[in-house]
């Protein structure tokens, strides 16, 4: 019991992180309709900003945020002026491009910093409740990924500009026709979600450390709550975070730890097979 | 077959195919003379094991899926002759059947993904699966040795003399096994049916299916070839460095194989072995580390998707073509097109004969027997009894949003029956989008589907071909002339006016002679002109060759004056059946769709 | 009506390739009118809108709003100097909801656009995607009406449709006009068109081969007979 309820804490920090880790694609993929491969080698990226900022700078870790967020953002505006834009409704395009550009800053990563793992200097405190241990680090990851969904879940949904967004990636034409500059708004929209990634960068990096490597967990990571969520929902992107962080929790709680990471990659094949929509979308969105 | 020949305007490409076939391996053959020392046979063989892994992976890219587990194919094939020559001590040659089974197999699962998935998802689809056969191999420690993998595998057991521990005898070996897979990759091209199949799958899925492509046997095959000789090579690979592990199979090989199909040209037949030397030579003549490979072949990527989209092979001949000032192909001479007008005649008496030879049977064609369609909740078709009228045009008309297409997609099997039963020639039947073709039934679309990068006489030729009851020629000369598509018979699908996709897409569903023609709204978007040319056209081609039209069509007056009897739908119910004079006095209609103007 | 000039077009032409897509077009839409453009398939009626709109740029000629030259403006900015398009085949944004769809823009202040399409008010809470062809096309003019374009331009806004439908798409048009709206339209079924148009211009092969009042060209026979097939 005492282990199951740890898990199960461990699985909704987890949850809280993972629906961080992929907020960023969800809004690029989900919204946008743009796969962005490269997204994972962003969010290493914007790891890298951050420690290098709190290491060589001494910068405190507020600061490091916003520096990754900003590298992010302006690798993202490039990506989207140089390469989705130029590829647009061409998916395998798409995709060869974002291919292209992991490869690039994954070899570049390790060529210029080494291969070896990083680490954020954080505080090693822990909260306990009963016989449960949460890492604070986590648990200030976990919060801090809760309020930044609700904000982009708001905005997205509630606001004038998340209509706007919605509708340039619905029908860009249309929405030129409708008065929209839709270049703009494409630029803004890349811009804000690999800066996301930067910023879950930050906030994870103390987390799961850092290496050049990291670009692809995080990749499939963000990929899996995106399609188990349902693209285009947010709050599908939250549920499938969740789900994920638990059933992750779960299978390496019981599991032999060399079979637990199947479980999630089972997971995903078996929702792509049967339920490619995911839990919260709708059919027309997939093919 | 040889009308074919000689329309095929890409004939002169083949002929240059074949001697740069010829070229590259004699260059192979001789390439151990040149690079000699121990490293570079090294380099050598392990670009030939990449050149089968990449020629097979083009199997798949052809039936339009980009797979990111093709190292883990390879892996497979590795793994299993691996553990049967050590753990079992099978000898090589019995094993290596084994381990391309296994991977085909296995290939077969996720081409069972395909079906459903295309693009990202499908890219994504493989992507997991070889991030989920990592996990298994490392976490199978006592089988598979876990993460340091196996190693001590033996080389292939010699035969007729020869020694396969020598590493210049190796190279011959799997360069007998490369062109071996060029030759099945070869066998997939335009020149077999399944080939032609394929092609087409890859470039309008749905319009292919309407044609008579058996689309999920044609793909799951594609899918076992591709993964077999994957497998077949990742075991040359693993017994000539005599270990696996599962670093050879991380999604980034997978990608690395993607690269070289891609970049050397996935729709040709040595591009992929071309982009594999390439991709394979050039990091080891440069002794890059394997992160500068990693950024070489990212640059690649990019390279490939700015400057060189069709692959390097087909930007070579391009340059080849402008130096020796030969026509670019697509601008075939017209002058084959008499060649095939003289067997119009013949195609007209076949049809006559045809003509008469219905009409006598009072069995409907085709019926709907108390017919329900729903997905999921929504029910869109609600309990229909209906049966075509033969030898004659049938109109289906109703409010936007009544089922009409639905109503085709049923027929068609492209919607399911949920309830009741679908009659053909009395017998009930389940249709399936390829077979319905092959029993006499083709369909046009809502929104002219054609093949953007075919010529308009070969999607007529294709279509003929695929559906297996017409003569080709034949038919080819007496579409151009009927629809009056002779002057853009050498036109690319996309550089085509609506009103000639229309036709062109006419003429591709009457390729397989059908006793029955679904024609799904030929009339919209066309002007006044163009719909009083095409509503004449129908009626003509439905006294022409005796068969039975159904259409969907908006344009009333059109559709009055042309059909002989109408049936209306609206809300997934028929409201009304009659001879066009009745149909439009009935009030119910009147209320439901035409409107009191 | 006034004579007031909304829309100017002088001498517009467009190459593609090099060859003459449209030749010399001049037109010209005043405050309050509806204008209709006729003409078979392939007459360069799509591609004269789209210049217009800023979807393609013409190779001569200014194309003039209340008298400033639009000419070669990207799309977005035309559409925010006050011109409200909608295209062929009623495209939509089909992950919106009708309701927020007709919140992308302010509302129309000379037409309550609620009562005008009521078909698609008792639809607010759908998702666009879910709409019939009609409807699509109702909310595709709803968009075009927002933020008092000064001039509301239709491509061919009956295609595709079920003649009641028809019907009301004309009526809506006919009661935009009555609030005062100025509309410039493309279609193809010219007796319907002609009815409800004040002036219309009939283009062949890229050029204005006729032009005038809408009645005098519905009873000139030649017109009806060569061009607009009546």
């Amino acid at each position: 019991m005492q282990l199951f309820l740890q898990q199960a804490v461990n699985g909704l920090m987890l949850g809280g992180m993972f629906t961080l880790m992929s907020i960023g694609l969800s809004l690029m993929f989900g919204v946008m309709r743009v796969a962005n491969f490269a997204y994972g080698a962003l969010y290493m990226l914007g790891g890298y900003a951050a420690f290098w900022a709190s290491n060589l700078l001494g910068v405190p870790n507020s600061i490091a945020i916003v520096v990754a967020f900003a590298a992010a953002f302006l690798m993202g505006v490039v990506m989207e002026q140089v390469g989705f834009s130029r590829f647009r409704g061409n998916e395998e395009a798409t995709l060869i491009f974002g291919l292209g550009v992991a490869l690039i800053a994954r070899g570049g990563a390790v060529l210029a910093w080494g291969s070896q793992t990083r680490f954020i200097p954080v505080s090693f405190d822990t909260f306990r409740f009963g016989g449960m241990v949460l890492p604070a680090s986590r648990f200030w990851a976990a919060v801090a990924s809760l309020l930044i969904v609700g904000l982009v879940y708001l905005v997205v949904n509630r606001t004038r500009w998340g209509r706007i967004i919605r509708a340039v990636a619905d029908n860009p034409e249309r929405a030129a026709l409708a008065g929209f500059n839709t270049k703009f708004q494409y630029l803004l929209t890349a811009g804000l979600a690999t800066g996301l990634a930067g910023v879950a960068a930050v906030m994870l990096v103390p987390v799961f450390s850092l290496s050049p490597a990291v670009d692809d967990s995080a990749l499939y990571t963000a990929m899996t709550v995106v399609i188990l969520g349902g693209l285009g929902s947010i709050p599908g992107c939250v549920v499938g975070g969740f789900l994920l962080g638990i059933i992750t929790a779960f299978s390496y709680g019981y599991l032999p730890s060399p079979i637990a990471p199947a479980v999630p990659l089972l997971l995903l094949i078996v929702t792509l097979a049967l339920k490619p929509e995911g839990l919260f979308g709708s059919k027309d969105r997939v093919v | 077959m040889s009308t074919r020949e000689t329309i095929q305007p890409q004939q002169r490409t083949a002929n240059y195919e074949r001697i740069g076939l010829l070229v590259l391996a004699a260059v192979l053959a001789v390439a151990p003379l040149v690079l000699s020392n121990a490293y570079q046979l090294n380099v050598l063989v392990l670009m030939a094991v990449n050149a089968i892994l990449a020629t097979g992976l083009a199997i798949v890219v052809r039936a339009g899926r980009l797979s990111l587990a093709q190292a883990s194919f390879g892996g497979i094939g590795g793994y299993t002759t691996g553990i049967l020559t050590t753990t079992l001590g099978m000898p090589f040659w019995l094993a290596l059947p084994a381990g391309g089974l296994l991977a085909a197999a296995i290939g077969v699962l996720l081409g069972l993904t395909s079906l459903r998935l295309r693009g990202f998802y499908f890219a994504i689809a493989t992507f997991t699966f070889s991030q989920l056969a990592i996990v298994i191999l490392r976490a199978w420690t006592s089988v598979t040795g876990g993460m340091s993998g196996m190693f001590g595998l033996p080389f292939p057991t010699g035969f007729l003399g020869l020694d396969f521990s020598d590493p210049r005898q190796y190279y011959y070996l799997v360069l007998v096994v490369l062109f071996l897979a060029v030759a099945i990759y070869h066998a997939c091209s335009r020149g077999t049916a399944f080939g032609r199949g394929l092609a087409v799958l890859g470039e309008d899925e749905v319009l292919a299916s309407s044609l008579g492509v058996p689309a999920t046997r044609y793909r799951l095959l594609a899918f076992a070839l591709s993964s077999g000789i994957g497998g077949i090579g990742g075991s040359f690979g693993a017994h000539f460095i005599q270990g696996v592990s599962p670093s050879d199979i991380a999604p980034i090989v997978s990608v690395f194989v993607v690269v070289m199909v891609l970049a050397g040209g996935a729709k040709t037949l040595v591009g992929p072995l071309i982009g594999a030397i390439i991709l394979t030579l050039v990091p080891e003549l440069l002794r890059a580390s394997a992160q500068w490979s990693m950024v070489f072949y990212g640059v690649f990527l990019l390279l490939y998707v700015y400057l060189f989209p069709d692959g390097l092979l087909p930007l070579a001949k391009s340059a080849f073509r402008r130096a020796v000032g030969d026509p670019p192909s697509g601008t075939a001479s017209h002058r084959e097109l008499a060649l095939v007008d003289a067997a119009t005649a013949r195609a007209e008496a076949a049809r006559q004969n045809q003509a008469e030879g219905q009409g006598a049977d009072s069995t409907p064609i085709i019926a709907l027997e108390n017919a329900s369609c729903a997905f999921g909740a929504l029910k869109v078709l609600h309990g229909l009894d209906w049966s075509v009228r033969r030898g004659c045009i049938n109109g289906l008309i109703g409010p936007n949003g009544a089922g009409k297409t639905t109503f085709f997609n049923v027929l068609t099997g492209v919607a399911p029956v949920t309830e009741g039963t679908v009659r053909w020639h009395g017998a009930p039947v389940v249709p399936v989008p390829g077979e319905m073709v092959r029993r006499g039934m083709s369909r046009t679309f809502q929104h002219a589907r054609v093949f953007e990068d075919q010529t308009v006489a070969d999607s007529i030729l294709l279509a003929a071909e695929l559906s297996r009851r017409a003569v080709p020629e034949t038919h080819l000369g007496w579409a151009l002339s009927f629809f009056n598509l002779t002057d853009v018979a050498f036109s690319r699908g996309r550089d085509l006016t609506h009103y000639q996709r229309r036709l062109t897409s006419i003429a591709m569903a009457m390729a397989s002679s059908p006793e029955l023609l679904l024609l799904d709204e030929p009339l919209a978007g066309l002007d006044d002109t163009e719909t009083r040319e095409l509503s004449r056209k129908i009626a003509g081609l439905q006294q022409e060759t005796g068969n039975t039209i159904l259409l969907i069509e908006h344009k009333l007056s059109e559709v009055m004056e042309l059909c002989d009897t109408l049936t209306v739908l609206d809300h997934g119910v028929i409201i009304a059946t009659g001879t066009p004079d009745e149909v439009s006095r009935n009030s119910t209609v009147i209320e439901a769709y035409l409107g009191n103007e | 009506m006034s004579d007031t000039s909304i829309l100017t077009l002088t001498n517009v032409e467009s190459r593609i390739a090099g060859a003459l897509k449209l030749a010399g077009i001049s037109i010209e839409v005043k405050k309050g009118e509806l204008v209709s453009i006729l003409g078979a398939n392939g007459a360069g009626k799509t591609s004269l809108l789209g210049i217009i709109a800023g979807l393609y740029k013409p190779s001569a000629g200014t194309v003039r709003l209340e008298g400033m030259s639009i000419t070669g403006l990207p799309p977005y900015r035309i559409a925010r100097k006050g011109i409200g398009f909608a295209p062929q085949n009623h495209p939509i944004f089909n992950s919106l909801s009708v309701a927020e769809t007709l919140e992308l823009g302010r509302p129309n202040t000379q037409i309550d656009v609620e009562s005008l399409f009521p078909n698609i008010a008792a639809k607010r809470h759908m998702r666009a995607a879910s709409l019939s062809g009609g409807e699509r096309q109702m909310l595709s003019m709803a968009i075009a009406l927002q933020n008092d374009p000064k001039i509301c331009i239709f491509d061919e806004p009956s295609s595709g449709l079920a003649p009641k439908i028809v019907s009301q798409v004309f009526e809506a048009i006919k009661r935009m006009v009555e609030a005062g709206i100025t509309v410039l339209m493309v279609e193809q079924n010219a007796r319907a068109a002609l009815r409800f148009a004040d002036r219309a211009y009939v283009m062949e092969h890229g050029k204005i081969i006729a032009s005038g009042l809408a009645g005098d060209l519905a009873n000139d026979d030649q017109i009806r007979r060569a061009y607009l097939g009546m």
